[in-house]
């Protein structure tokens, strides 16, 4: 074959090979100059870290901060919250072996604990200092304890609700109003803007409490719906969808935010953070999230040992990790970067108070001392593995589809 | 040459029908507005792309990117960027990763690609290699972990996940390279070695220039493809994590990501598009007079 | 003497095998664990049919068909707006910088996460976006149009941009390996446009267009992020159900679904085949060419 080179075919040819091969170049390229200036995150561990897996949400923007203060380096695998990756991660994965602990929405210890995948909290351990000081409310949720053991830590919790704008529903706008799920599933003044959480979890327990509470429909445990109960929720569900009352079903954190920021909804039963968020573009106040009549989603982030972690040499650091979880400084920081509480909230004020930081910041950190000691007088319910999950799962899929 | 009509396989033509196209069709085919109307719907369907990138830009200087409303405007966004370091590792392990996922289908799909055209009937061969494709991912990562994990009992890593997305971006190179070679004339080989050509000559110097674009296609795109590969890399990860496994886990985190998403998103517009618009003029307005 | 030039039999057959092992072999056991129930994560290793009849009971199985429909729907607008546009691209435009920049606007989008692409129309398509408050203040409409987001409207018109690069590629690809000569032959023959389009183009350019409609009717197929964020979690795509199914790690729900979709295919296909088959066949399309 010629290939001379006035032959058009070659250059066309030329063309795309070139236009191809470019585009792998720049993709490299284009990434470049951001990896450059960034070192590993492990450069600066020194000794044995010790290696924790579980949500982002657990997570300190830095864990230097917390090696500053107890001299444990943390090597953190991050997760989602996604509980069929973590079940199987565990169950299947071996993690134990190169895992010390894991920091997971509470209720997996149901099914992980019995089975021997986690170890029994060493309540006197001489590194877990904190633990008698401990509030029961924290320490004793069934949230974290399976078949009268003792298998996590409280690390952070709350008691979801939703995010509302006081105005629409002609509600006080200082916030301490208490609002009913009423509005949230039948409200006129709402009907039609109205998003509600894709997470069958936390939508369907909430409408089940609803039900419940209003003797609206026979339900056992909100948390953990049987075939009948389930079905009652979802029919209950696809009615109000038909109804025209949900605007929208989310999922993602930004989904929440934007929703409320673009004031495309009025009433949403989003995470607390969100609300947050929101009112940095709103102005403080716009949105609040609602104290209830009927109860609150209850959840909580506990850590858990691997059961093979014990066997290993470094308990004794490990056991510091549990003890930082329930000290002042990790509450003050999860306080002030996303709001959520968790056990000695008191020790969190202490600390920001000993360290300078502004009165405002403080003053939040008091609130939500407050705030969650109110919620706790409510209804308060919530499972991440209910045995009934597979029908439920199921049941709200017929919702979805509707 | 390459373009040698292979009309007689492909379709056969009706004369009758030939004959016989009404005078309506003759004229709607001669309308001469036919080709502004493909190029404009052509820019339509780049306008629907680049709306959302343009209003993206603007959102990542924007105090609050979700919320619509550009101002007020602050470079906050890019700080948070650049102080927080902890996207750098699993951005590092996918471009690695995706580079030799990118090779190795270059190789595979080469190997196979030019043969599979020589075949009597490639259809059965070409259908058992794309059927994984419209398999939805989780549901093929579930079957590789339970093969690999629960069956063999193998430990998952870096490997599954290579393994993964190979299975994933393979089937495209493929697609890729057959596109070409199936305009490749056989009987350009079969003159080289009456000529006296090596069977490796006769790869290299005829059949390989030919079927470089569709080679490199390959390449492109399994970096691509692995690089945002997501759904199956969840089940084979083990404890590793590459960029859209870290993006998943960060989605989590209840703290808004899109600050830093977006400022990385609207870096990478800005670098991208004017490095390879000045290459592709290069390559066109350059070269091409000489 | 074609024979010789076989390049050796040992590639095809080897990735045959290995294939097979790798991928067919995974895929043909999660299709028997569809026969299987899970409960409390625990696969039981019980054979029964449950599965199948929840699948079929609650109606999940609707999400399969859905999903199909709006991956072909798509995939063909995709492919009206991006054939001629590819045969412009190749052989219309004269203008080489043009064709330069129009060949950058269409990789670009490869690079960028599509969340926060798709993310962004929320605030356009919106009750409070851009296009109602303009309909609005022109007194085009009285009060918001709703459905211009979460609906099935929002979702195919948000995968528009997306899948478009993916369909002119390939076709872009072969066209431009089609020698003008032949266009002029055709033309000078006394070829329509028309005629020439559907006599020499189309049937040249076939292989990039099978490969484009696979370049994006499988990632349309999987589509994830357009469903939930504009379509507001009520158009449910197979994505999202085989998403809820796995978290409770109920791989026989996952598997069942899966099952379906390939066997919806399967039929999409076969009837394809049977109503082309006068045409042309599609078996030995990706040939090389011998005489």
């Amino acid at each position: 074959m010629t290939q001379g080179k006035f032959d058009p075919r070659l250059s066309r040819r030329n063309f795309v090979e070139s236009a191809l091969s470019l585009s792998a170049l720049t993709a490299a390229a284009a990434t470049l100059p951001a990896a450059l200036p960034g070192m590993s995150q492990q450069a600066w561990a020194a000794g044995a870290p010790v290696k924790g897996y579980g949500v982002t949400t657990a997570q300190l923007k830095d864990w230097s901060i917390m090696t500053k203060s107890n001299g444990v380096t943390m090597d953190y695998t991050p997760t989602n919250a996604d509980i069929g990756v973590f079940m199987r991660d565990v169950m299947s994965n071996d993690l134990g072996d190169t895992h010390d602990f894991f920091i997971f929405d509470g209720g997996t210890e149901d099914v992980l604990g019995p089975e021997g995948y986690y170890a029994p909290i060493v309540e006197d351990h001489p590194e877990l200092t904190l633990w008698a000081r401990t509030p029961d409310t924290w320490k004793r949720s069934d949230l974290i304890r399976a078949d009268d053991t003792q298998w996590g830590v409280p690390v952070i919790g709350n008691g979801d609700a939703f995010g509302y704008f006081p105005e629409v529903i002609g509600a006080n706008p200082n916030g301490q109003d208490e609002i009913p799920w009423t509005t949230f599933f039948e409200g006129e003044q709402v009907k039609g803007r109205v998003a509600i959480d894709r997470s069958w979890l936390q939508s369907m327990s909430e409408t089940a409490n609803f039900l419940k509470h209003h003797g609206r429909a026979e339900i056992e445990d909100p948390a953990d719906l049987t075939q009948e109960e389930a079905r009652a929720v979802a029919d209950y569900l696809v009615e109000r969808k038909q109804a025209g009352h949900f605007r929208t079903i989310f999922t993602a954190f930004e989904e929440q935010v934007q929703l409320l920021s673009n004031k495309e909804i009025d009433m949403i039963n989003c995470w607390e953070p969100a609300t947050r968020d929101a009112n940095l573009a709103l102005g403080p106040g716009t949105v609040v999230y609602a104290f209830t009549v009927e109860g609150y989603y209850k959840w909580g982030h506990g850590a858990y040992v691997a059961t093979a972690a014990m066997d290993r040499d470094n308990v004794d650091n490990i056991y510091k990790v549990l003890n930082y979880f329930l000290g002042g400084e990790y509450r003050a920081y999860q306080a002030k970067e996303r709001g959520y509480a968790g056990p000695n909230m008191d020790l969190g004020v202490e600390y920001a108070i000993e360290h300078g930081w502004p009165q405002e910041d403080v003053d939040l950190l008091r609130y939500t001392a407050e705030k969650v000691e109110r919620k706790f007088e409510k209804p308060f319910w919530g499972k991440t593995t209910p045995s009934n999950a597979d029908v439920m799962e199921e049941e709200w899929q017929r919702f979805l589809n509707a | 040459m390459i373009g040698t009509s292979d009309l007689p396989t492909l379709a056969l033509i009706d004369e009758r029908q030939l004959a016989d196209s009404s005078r309506f069709w003759r004229r709607v085919s001669r309308w001469k507005g036919w080709p502004t109307t493909a190029k404009w719907l052509g820019f339509f369907a780049i306008a629907m792309i680049y709306v959302p990138l343009v209003w993206l830009a603007v959102m990542s200087i924007s105090q609050s990117p979700l919320s619509g409303i550009p101002y007020p405007l602050t470079t906050a966004n890019y700080a948070a960027l650049a102080a927080d370091s902890r996207w750098i590792p699993p951005l590092q392990v996918s471009l690695v990763m995706s580079t030799l996922v990118a090779i190795v289908c270059m190789v595979i799909a080469t190997m196979v690609g030019r043969s599979i055209t020589r075949m009597r009937r490639p259809g059965g061969v070409l259908l058992l290699t794309l059927l994984p494709l419209f398999v939805p991912g989780l549901t093929m990562g579930a079957a590789l972990f339970i093969f690999l994990r629960t069956m063999l009992g193998l430990k998952m890593g870096y490997w599954s996940i290579f393994l993964a997305q190979l299975v994933w971006a393979l089937p495209f190179a493929l697609l890729l390279v057959l596109v070409i070679a199936s305009r490749f004339d056989l009987r350009l080989l079969e003159a080289a070695e009456d000529l006296g050509a090596t069977p490796w000559r006769r790869f290299w110097d005829i059949e390989m220039p030919i079927l470089r674009p569709g080679v490199f296609g390959a390449g492109v795109f399994g970096f691509l493809l692995s690089f945002n590969e997501l759904l199956r890399s969840l089940f084979l990860r083990g404890v590793e994590t590459t960029m859209p496994i870290y993006n998943w886990a960060m989605a989590a985190s209840q703290q808004s990501q899109v600050p830093i998403i977006f400022s990385l998103a609207t870096i990478i517009l800005v670098v991208t598009l004017p490095v390879m618009g000045v290459f592709f003029w290069f390559l066109f307005v350059k070269l091409d007079r000489s | 003497m074609l024979d010789r030039l076989t390049p050796s039999g040992v590639a095809v057959p080897a990735f045959l095998i290995t294939w097979s092992l790798v991928v067919i072999l995974p895929l043909l056991v999660i299709v028997l664990f569809s026969f299987l129930q899970v409960k409390s994560y625990r696969v039981v290793y019980v054979p029964t049919l449950g599965t199948w009849e929840s699948v079929i009971d609650s109606g999940r199985w609707i999400v399969a068909v859905r999903t199909l429909r709006i991956a072909i729907t798509m995939t063909l607008i995709e492919l009206l707006l991006a054939f001629p546009f590819a045969l412009w691209l190749a052989k219309g435009c004269k203008s080489k910088p043009a064709k330069a920049i129009i060949i950058t606007l269409l990789t670009i989008p490869f690079f960028l996460d599509t969340s926060s692409r798709i993310i962004v129309w929320r605030s356009i398509l919106g009750t409070n976006g851009i296009v109602n408050t303009v309909l609005t203040s022109m007194g085009i409409v009285d009060e918001p149009i709703s459905w211009l987001l979460y609906s099935e409207f929002a979702v195919h018109f948000g995968m528009l941009g997306s899948y478009f690069p993916t369909m002119v590629f390939p076709i872009f690809m072969i066209m431009s390996l089609i020698d003008d000569d032949y266009i002029q032959a055709s033309s000078d023959l006394g070829a329509s446009p028309g005629q020439t389009l559907l006599y020499v183009i189309l049937p040249m350019s076939l292989p990039g267009v099978v490969a484009g409609v696979v370049f994006t009717l499988v990632p349309l197929m999987a589509a994830f992020v357009e469903p939930q964020m504009l379509g507001g979690g009520f158009v449910n795509l197979l994505g999202n159900s085989v998403n809820s199914a796995l978290q409770e790690l109920k791989y026989p729900t996952a598997a069942a679904l899966s099952t379906i979709v390939v066997a919806l295919l399967g039929v999409c296909l076969a009837a394809l085949i049977l109503i082309t088959r006068k045409r042309f066949d599609m078996s030995t399309m990706f040939q090389a060419i011998r005489r």
